[in-house]
């Protein structure tokens, strides 16, 4: 049996299908390259079918092992030969230096993320219409949700059972997982990471899964990470705005995160989505505890990066408010003004995520089903995408600020900027234009302290270079 | 054929660079590769399974056997505690000896060595420096019964070399320095490491994450012991405090403190469950600062330090630290045993709740190193009248 480098091994075996085996029955399997062991949580698959799936990060043999409760997946024994990654495989995003993230083989990942939060409970010609959208668009992570909201009344949710007030917490449904799955693996062949919404507090008690106990809780998070762990484009958000669900404490999140880096094997990326309210409440998590990988921030400015890079981790504004013509606060912007707290951000040091909002529309609002993208943003996004993709970095992943310089002009029309450059060979430069997306070489060259004429309309930037 | 202990070293003379897999009638097997030692090439494993083992070398097969041990063997992480592989609990008293960088130790480590076998302590820090003193140093510890835990240099060749010949030792634990790139490392050491070893960082956990699954357990400086209770839950592995500072009267904040607050960190640690390390830092001790490679420890700590290794090889299995008594730390046993830590405050006594039965009552100045032991019959609760001095613990067994 082969399995490419960072791709996903599954083994299968058949055992008790009696009584509650989500529950009752302990699956692992020890997977060893050389001397180095690392095990994963089977799961229960239904129909006395239980998995266990393993993602090796070493080419060359591996053995395994498994361990369980019930004697019949218990001790089994094999090989798998890990295989070089295929065309597109770069591994899993991992942190780079202090604020960035590089694959694993060592390439760039971007980072320009979407929202589509329930695009996976969707009609399956709709699911077909956002990966259709997501492929010709500049994105390369979708955040997502696991959990329905009060209002969605889904054939499948991931516990058994689809109708609030009857819903079986204690057992899973593994046709829902199945599903999902399939979506997170379609956007591992968009090379698009899926990062993955794991509680959320637009529950309100309906379905009672923001307000499960602590077992509940435990439960739900190792069997998902069981089944979805193993998909090298996962990562973890623990909830989507944690300081709206009241149920919930700082401490009973910090104990759920800490449960999901327990469970994981591989240590995906890992992060906590605050809320924020009439641009006035900012509660974000504190995102210095060493759990976390790096700051999933709400905020809805993009200059306020500088500040949080004190933080010795990336910096990842997922929601900094949405293109569109919702009736919510959260959902109208201009594509101008949602494109400029994109480069604000990002010239900055930290990494935007983009969201769209038109709720008269033929497939209604992006963020919420998918569907298609009707807004302005996302080409002007690619371009930015193309910009900040080409700018040389060093080890630690910052901009090398001894061969380039960024210094975007944001919503102001000046006639002229007054830049401090590095003495030394001059720099030359070009306007780039963040609406029109054209880049003009200016005259001249510069160095030291200089004044660079400019035309005087708003959303430029400056790339110099020597 | 050749044979073996379990858990003994097998030491094969190889003609270079190569590697092995040595398999067992069970189907387990370990991967191991040689290392230079002066002219030779040496490939060593520790069995950890009795029977027949065979590996191929050159085309050629090796086999032997493995016999009975007759030593506990490594220790293994179990949860938050720390095993033997024969399953015998194992409580670590480490302390600190980091070699001069560069000179002849020889003579400084046989005194050394001297000190330590006849000390409170069976885990000792060494810093790797050269590979064949740092050998040598692991083998006479072995040999006194004390492991040794190893802070590794951070380039990878070296680390490579010294896990491929120190690994088959079944004393040695590792520990990395802070470095950029500690995962790789880490997942290296587990690789090359045919014993399965523990492996650390020692770092704050703000700093690097001691979370991952391939840290076996946390090795941190920590000045306030208190805070190992949240680590320990935090992390639900093992909590080695490492550094919380030395005895002695150096010239920086870390290397002179009181005995009395060494002692006590070490206990507050260790009642919270937590596994705190000795340092000495007296300057004009014979042959420099025990804990910079001096011949033996002059302080008063690692001698008041035998109380608790008293306490700790006979603490029940499954202790764990409990939170009845919010105001002291507690390790317990529920019903069967208790010891309680009380530090710097002068309680005139201290109230339990226990079930009826009789027990041993051991109040422990741990300070002057006494024991005031009685035999107590309860109905329900427990007053233990106390000196009303500093540094008290309270030890209850249950006796019927």
């Amino acid at each position: 049996m082969t399995v490419e480098r960072w791709g996903v091994h599954e083994l299968t075996l058949t055992g008790p299908a009696d009584g509650n085996p989500f529950a009752d029955v302990e699956f692992r399997v020890a997977y060893r390259y050389r001397n180095r062991v690392l095990t994963v949580d089977g799961f229960y698959d239904g129909d006395g079918m239980y998995r266990a799936r393993f993602s090796p990060d070493r080419e060359g043999e591996w053995s395994y092992v498994t361990s369980s409760s019930a004697p019949e997946l218990d001790g089994h024994r094999g090989t798998l030969l890990c295989i070089p990654p295929g065309p597109g495989n770069h591994g899993p995003v991992r942190v780079r230096g202090a604020h960035h993230f590089a694959y694993a083989d060592g390439s760039r990942y971007d980072c320009i993320g979407t929202t589509c939060y329930h695009w996976t409970y969707q009609s399956k010609d709709l699911q077909e219409l956002t990966l259709a959208s997501l492929r010709s668009a500049p994105f390369d992570k979708v955040r997502m949700c696991l959990l329905p909201t009060d209002g969605m009344r889904p054939e499948r949710t991931p516990f058994a059972g689809s109708t609030p007030g009857s819903v079986d917490v204690s057992r899973f449904d593994p046709a829902f997982f199945a599903d999902f799955e399939a979506r997170v693996a379609d956007l591992l062949s968009l090379g698009i990471q899926a990062d993955l919404i794991l509680f959320h507090p637009y529950d309100r008690g309906v379905w009672g899964f923001d307000r499960m106990t602590a077992a509940e809780d435990a439960a739900y998070l190792r069997y998902v990470v069981a089944r979805l762990a193993a998909y090298r484009n996962v990562w973890w958000s623990l909830s989507n705005e944690y300081d709206f669900n009241r149920e919930k404490t700082i401490a009973d999140w910090d104990r759920l995160l800490q449960l999901v880096q327990r469970y994981d094997p591989y240590q995906r990326l890992r992060s906590i989505h605050n809320g924020t309210k009439m641009y006035e409440v900012f509660t974000p998590y504190d995102f210095g505890k060493p759990w976390i990988t790096h700051q999933s921030v709400q905020h809805w400015d993009g200059a306020e990066v500088a500040a949080w890079r004190a933080c010795p981790k990336p910096v990842v504004i997922d929601e900094i408010g949405y293109e569109g013509n919702a009736g919510r606060r959260w959902g109208n912007l201009t594509a101008d003004e949602m494109v400029h707290r994109f480069w604000q951000g990002m010239t900055a040091g930290g990494y935007v995520g983009h969201g769209e909002s038109f709720v008269d529309r033929e497939t209604r609002a992006w963020i919420s089903v998918g569907g298609r993208l009707y807004g302005e943003s996302p080409a002007r996004i690619a371009f930015l995408r193309s910009v900040f993709a080409e700018l040389p970095r060093g080890r630690d992943g910052e901009v090398d600020a001894s061969r380039c310089v960024l210094h975007y002009l944001g919503d102001r029309q000046p006639s002229a900027v007054e830049l401090d450059l590095p003495l030394g060979d001059p720099f030359r430069f070009e306007l780039i234009d963040t609406r029109t997306l054209t880049v003009t070489p200016v005259a001249g060259s510069y160095s030291g302290s200089c004044r660079i004429p400019l035309p005087t309309h708003p959303y430029l930037a400056l790339r110099g270079t020597r | 054929m050749t044979e073996v202990e379990r858990w003994g070293v097998l030491e094969l003379q190889v003609d270079g660079p190569v590697s092995t897999v040595f398999r067992h009638e069970s189907g387990e097997s370990a991967y191991a590769e040689s290392f230079q030692d002066g002219d030779r090439w040496l490939i060593r494993f520790m069995p950890g399974l009795e029977g027949d083992w065979a590996c191929a070398l050159a085309g050629t097969s090796h086999a032997f056997t493995c016999d009975p041990a007759t030593t506990p063997g490594p220790v293994r992480r179990v949860g938050t505690t720390f095993r033997r592989a024969d399953g015998t609990a194992y409580h670590p008293l480490t302390t600190t000896w980091f070699d001069h960088p560069t000179g002849d130790s020889a003579d400084r480590w046989a005194a050394a060595c001297r000190a330590l076998a006849a000390s409170p302590f069976n885990r000792v820090r060494l810093r790797a420096g050269n590979p064949q003193h740092l050998e040598t140093q692991v083998r006479d510890l072995l040999a006194a019964g004390i492991d040794a835990e190893i802070l590794l240099p951070s380039d990878e060749p070296a680390i490579r070399d010294l896990v491929n010949r120190l690994a088959a030792y079944r004393n040695v634990s590792w520990c990395l320095d802070a470095s950029s790139d500690a995962r790789h490392l880490a997942e290296l050491i587990a690789e090359c490491d045919s014993s399965n070893h523990l492996i650390s960082i020692h770092t704050a956990p703000e700093a690097v994450d001691p979370g991952p699954p391939w840290f076996t357990h946390l090795s941190v400086p920590l000045e306030n012991l208190r805070g190992v209770s949240a680590l320990r839950r935090d992390y639900a592995k093992p909590v080695l405090v490492d550094a919380c500072g030395s005895e002695g009267d150096g010239s920086t904040p870390d290397t002179s403190l009181r005995p009395e607050e060494l002692l006590t960190r070490i206990w507050e640690g260790t009642v919270r469950g937590a596994h705190v390390t000795h340092g000495e830092w007296y300057v004009d001790s014979d042959g420099g600062p025990w804990s910079a490679g001096g011949t033996r420890p002059t302080g008063v700590v690692a001698q008041r330090l035998r109380l608790l290794r008293e306490v700790l090889d006979e603490l029940p299995d499954g202790v764990e630290p409990i939170d009845d008594y919010r105001d002291a730390p507690t390790l317990a046993v529920p019903g069967s045993y208790y010891l309680q830590y009380l530090g710097e405050h002068q309680f005139p006594k201290r109230t339990f709740t226990l079930p009826a039965g009789t027990y041993q009552v051991d109040v422990l100045d741990v300070w002057n190193h006494t024991v005031r032991s009685t035999r107590e019959t309860v109905a329900d609760t427990l007053t233990v009248r106390l000196p009303g001095t500093q540094y008290q613990a309270i030890q209850i067994r249950r006796a019927s």
